[in-house]
């Protein structure tokens, strides 16, 4: 065989080597992300927290710094969304719907 | 090459022969017998040392009643908050670096709002005028500045504004390493801490990750 084929298939060996490489990287890194955004356990709807109805890639990986707890509102089980960094509520769902709830609002007594 | 190697005065030692000082020149000190032998030349030299910076210590007097405190809160979760998070009260307000920017509200707003999670006051021992610097610098670096998860996060701002009040803390990224510069530069100590204990109604049940360990306060 020439000098030159044995060269040029070295050549594609390394290609395929550095491909399958950063791939792998590439798969394991997405996987990672997704893992820790499907164990934060909030729904692709509960997800759009700017509230414009569409849940993007930042939206998504954002889930994983938000808390969830559940509360009442008028009687009916609700999830109240807040952020982990600093307690500042986001929103509050009440069957799929966002509602104007603040669980930190002061209770006007009788 | 073989003459080469005659002449080469590395080989043949003229080197030390020509450079030996006399004792008529150099004083008869040690320095000079080594010299004699050549073996100064091969003697590590003294290097000129850099004198530690003096350590600033608080002047404010222990039992001074303390203006602020720095309020570290357990890691949570998997995300930006798993290695925990970091807030300073000053005169009943809290200053907190979040990536939304500073949030700036009072103590019992914020304690309410973070009762999902256990977190320590260290009161700080600061004058009232070092406080009240502390505050602005913490409303400039929150003016000026970015969030980063790295560069400028949570700790910073306290951070820096404590050095340009002249105090060692050093370059910390985690709360925990905050807390821990702070002890060492005796701003704070662990017997006059204040626990801030989650609510157990509200406390979260997000499971930390490993690296949380790295943070616990």
């Amino acid at each position: 065989m020439p000098i030159y084929a044995q060269q040029t298939r070295k050549a594609g060996f390394g290609k395929i080597l550095w491909f399958t490489l950063g791939l792998t990287i590439g798969v394991v890194i997405t996987l990672f992300f997704a893992n820790l955004v499907l164990r934060s356990g909030h729904t692709y709807a509960e997800m759009d927290w700017n509230g414009d109805g569409d849940t993007s890639l930042d939206e998504m990986l954002h889930s994983v710094d938000v808390g969830v707890r559940s509360v009442e509102v008028s009687g009916c089980p609700c999830r109240f969304f807040f952020e982990y960094k600093d307690g500042r509520p986001i929103k509050t769902m009440c069957d799929g719907k966002v509602v104007d709830f603040d669980p930190y609002a002061p209770t006007v007594g009788p | 090459m073989q003459r080469g190697r005659q002449s080469d005065p590395l080989i043949t030692g003229k080197v030390a022969q020509a450079t030996t000082p006399t004792r008529d020149i150099v004083p008869a000190n040690d320095f000079a017998k080594l010299s004699q032998t050549g073996a100064a030349n091969v003697m590590p030299q003294p290097r000129a040392t850099r004198a530690p910076l003096p350590r600033k210590m608080p002047t404010a007097p222990i039992d001074a009643p303390r203006m602020a405190e720095l309020l570290v809160f357990q890691p949570i979760s998997n995300g930006r908050s798993s290695f925990g998070h970091v807030a300073i009260d000053i005169d009943g307000t809290i200053y907190s670096w979040t990536p939304g920017g500073l949030f700036v509200t009072t103590k019992d707003d914020y304690l309410k709002k973070n009762a999902f999670r256990d977190g320590t006051g260290y009161p700080l021992r600061l004058t009232d005028q070092e406080a009240k610097k502390l505050k602005q610098h913490i409303l400039n670096f929150g003016q000026k500045e970015h969030y980063n998860f790295v560069t400028a996060n949570c700790t910073d701002p306290i951070e820096e504004g404590l050095e340009a009040l002249g105090y060692q803390v050093g370059l910390t990224i985690l709360p925990a390493q905050l807390k821990a510069a702070i002890m060492q530069s005796h701003l704070a100590s662990i017997d006059r801490s204040n626990d801030y204990p989650a609510d157990p109604a509200q406390k979260s049940s997000a499971a930390t990750m490993p690296w949380s360990l790295l943070s616990m306060p």
